[in-house]
């Protein structure tokens, strides 16, 4: 009767524990699984990441890319299908879209994931500051740069210079510290670092005179000698013209008119010769000269230019934000540079408001020397692209103290017709 | 009766007292193990949710869908602590994965593990895990961690002291962080069989699961 029972309880047992033991297994089963599952997904998530990386990479070598003839690639046990489509404002749309199947315990598990990015033209524009040759100088502790800056040069920093944008270089970086007195090397890079980055510097004039003549105002001298403007815009949109053939003395009266009836694509070209330029802007406009000899090709700045309403808020901690009430801008491109004129309008601050284009040098100061007196600030509120930095003040206090603080705007919006390069550039990345 | 059935009794009843003895024990085991192996489950699935959360919703620091509208990204992350991280984003929604076109912000962090809801827990060490979405009442749960630690680089590579970080964003500066290391714990909240000894951290020591992730801060705007 005891053996009986006791094969009773042994058979009952036995039951049990092969139900629990089921389950255990299945348990286990299952914490595996969780892990194969994120394992596929993070597969087909590499997957996708580096067929958009692969694509990204072939549109910067080539910017006219047009896909690798095929929209499938295979790689790590999976594969990705490219897309593309055209989204508005934008040069173009990448879908990487990738599948992964991995079998486990004889299951297939299948994921997808995506990874798209937005491609568009690289606008000069949308750098805070950009200059082609950095030459020998430094940016010492102390300096603080606002917004994308870029330079086809090496970058060389004294101490610990702040650089707020992204940083992007093309022969590299020198940090240079413990010396006249800075601190150690250690330049901060609020928003990156990346290098090597070409970007080369072109300008093309025949594109913006194109422009100005069909829409546009093209100021050019019918017996082709090189011709002098001077633009006086006002706050009321309109702007106040003459003209004289560069090396004469005599302006012609000024002529006021509609800026929108002057030029209704905005952009304003001087064939050859020089603008003078002053006043309020009330839109968006491009002005701009082409050179033609040695003394052209500059846009002199007889006193401030600035728009209706300042383009930045200034917020605690010196940052800026966009000033929601700011809809000008403007575009200032010289195909040598950009002058401060020598007057008394100038000896006390000068404002600018604009995105500055020097394809021949940089900003400068008309008769700039270390024995002039303190001019004030030249505050710069928009970016500045130069092809070569040139000086604007000492240190013993002569010339201007420069501020140059970055209009966001820029960085998705340009001025009519500003230059681009000839380069792409990534706008937006989902992942 | 006689002596030798006696014998059969007393002897058919101390072995089938000790297969009783040895089964009790086997089924002392297997509901351990059972309960191990659930333990082990929840943790791995609830580090798999976590990750996938983070990660999720990480990639995309500085994305929108409208990009003209994207954040400068060195003003992407508003906020950054060792146990939180709060940046500008453009939440996905069950409408639309690539998110509505408006500029979200998001804000991770982890509570104490004295706060009350999870002082109810075994646990010791485990956290609420909170997701807040702009002004909106912060989402949580308990999903046994025990640690959330994010440590931030800068461009070349140099760590950030979190006292740096907090100085530039109470001062509304942009705070060079350019790539992060996130390290989660995550351990049973209810574990079978440990006992609470918070001197010597026993607590559910070969049941926790960690994971490690060194990633971009914003990369969809890494090319700007």
């Amino acid at each position: 009767m005891g053996g009986k029972a006791i094969l009773l309880v042994v058979i009952s047992f036995s039951l049990m524990f092969t139900v629990v033991k089921y389950n255990s297994t299945n348990t286990t089963a299952q914490a595996t699984e969780r892990l194969t599952s994120y394992y596929v997904k993070t597969n087909a998530h590499n997957i996708a990441s580096s067929a958009a990386n692969i694509a990204a990479n072939e549109l910067f070598r080539n910017p006219n890319w047009s896909g690798f003839g095929h929209d499938t690639l295979y790689m790590n046990g999976g594969y990705a299908v490219l897309t593309v489509n055209n989204p508005v404002n934008a040069k173009a749309k990448f879908d990487a879209k990738a599948v992964y199947s991995f079998f486990y315990a004889g299951e297939k598990i299948t994921e997808e994931s995506r990874v798209n990015f937005i491609l568009n033209a690289t606008n000069y524009s949308r750098f805070g500051y950009y200059t082609k040759n950095w030459g020998t100088g430094y940016l010492v502790t102390g300096d603080t740069i606002d917004g994308p800056f870029h330079t086809q040069g090496k970058l060389n920093t004294l101490g610990s210079p702040v650089f707020l944008g992204k940083v992007t270089t093309k022969a590299g970086l020198k940090m240079v510290g413990n010396s006249y007195g800075y601190g150690a090397a250690n330049p901060e890079f609020k928003g990156g670092y990346e290098t090597p980055v070409d970007v080369p510097f072109t300008l093309n004039t025949s594109a913006l005179e194109g422009i100005a003549t069909s829409g546009g105002k093209l100021f050019n001298d019918p017996s082709g000698h090189n011709l002098d403007v001077r633009l006086k815009f006002n706050s009321d949109g309109t702007v106040d013209w003459s003209t004289k053939k560069t090396g004469t003395s005599s302006w012609t009266t000024p002529v006021n008119a509609d800026l929108d009836t002057l030029t209704t694509n905005g952009v304003i070209w001087n064939k050859k010769g020089n603008i003078y330029l002053s006043g309020t802007v009330n839109g968006k406009y491009t002005v701009g000269t082409a050179k033609s000899g040695g003394s052209t090709g500059n846009v002199y700045l007889e006193d401030d230019i600035v728009y209706r309403n300042d383009p930045l808020k200034f917020v605690s901690g010196g940052t800026t934000v966009t000033n929601p009430d700011c809809e000008d801008m403007l575009g200032i491109v010289a195909e040598q540079q950009v002058v401060v004129k020598d007057n008394a309008a100038n000896r006390n601050d000068i404002n600018i408001h604009a995105a500055l284009f020097n394809y021949g040098g940089g900003i400068s100061v008309e008769g700039i020397s270390s024995s002039k007196p303190n001019m004030g600030k030249m505050r710069i509120h928009g970016s500045l692209i130069e092809n070569t930095a040139q000086t604007t003040g000492y240190t013993n206090g002569a010339g201007y103290n420069q501020v140059i603080k970055y209009d966001k705007r820029y960085r998705h919006s340009t001025p009519p017709a500003f230059p681009s390069t000839t380069s792409y550039e990534i706008v937006s990345w989902f992942e | 009766m006689g002596f030798s059935t006696l014998l059969d009794i007393i002897g058919s009843t101390m072995i089938g007292g000790t297969i009783l003895l040895i089964l009790f024990r086997m089924n002392d085991s297997a509901v351990e193990n059972h309960y191990l192996n659930s333990g082990e489950l929840i943790v791995q699935t609830n580090l798999i949710s976590v990750v996938e959360l983070l990660e999720y919703d990480l990639r995309k620091i500085g994305y929108c869908q409208n990009w003209e509208d994207a954040p400068v990204p060195s003003e992407a992350l508003l906020e950054a602590t060792d146990t939180s991280i709060s940046f500008l984003t453009d939440v996905s929604t069950t409408v639309n994965q690539f998110g509505d076109g408006n500029i979200d912000t998001l804000r991770y962090w982890v509570g104490s593990p004295n706060d009350v809801d999870v002082r109810k827990t075994p646990n010791p060490k485990d956290r609420m895990l909170y997701r807040q979405v702009n002004g909106e009442a912060p989402l949580y749960s308990n999903m046994g961690v025990t640690q959330l630690k994010i440590v931030y680089f800068d461009a070349l590579g140099y760590e950030i002291p979190v006292s740096e970080l907090i100085v530039s964003a109470a001062a509304k500066q942009p705070l060079g962080v350019i790539t992060m290391q996130i390290d989660i714990t995550v351990e049973n909240t209810a574990a079978y069989g440990d006992m609470e000894d918070e001197e010597n951290e026993v607590y559910s020591k070969d049941k926790s699961a960690f994971w490690r992730q060194i990633r971009l801060a914003a990369p969809s705007l890494n090319n700007r």
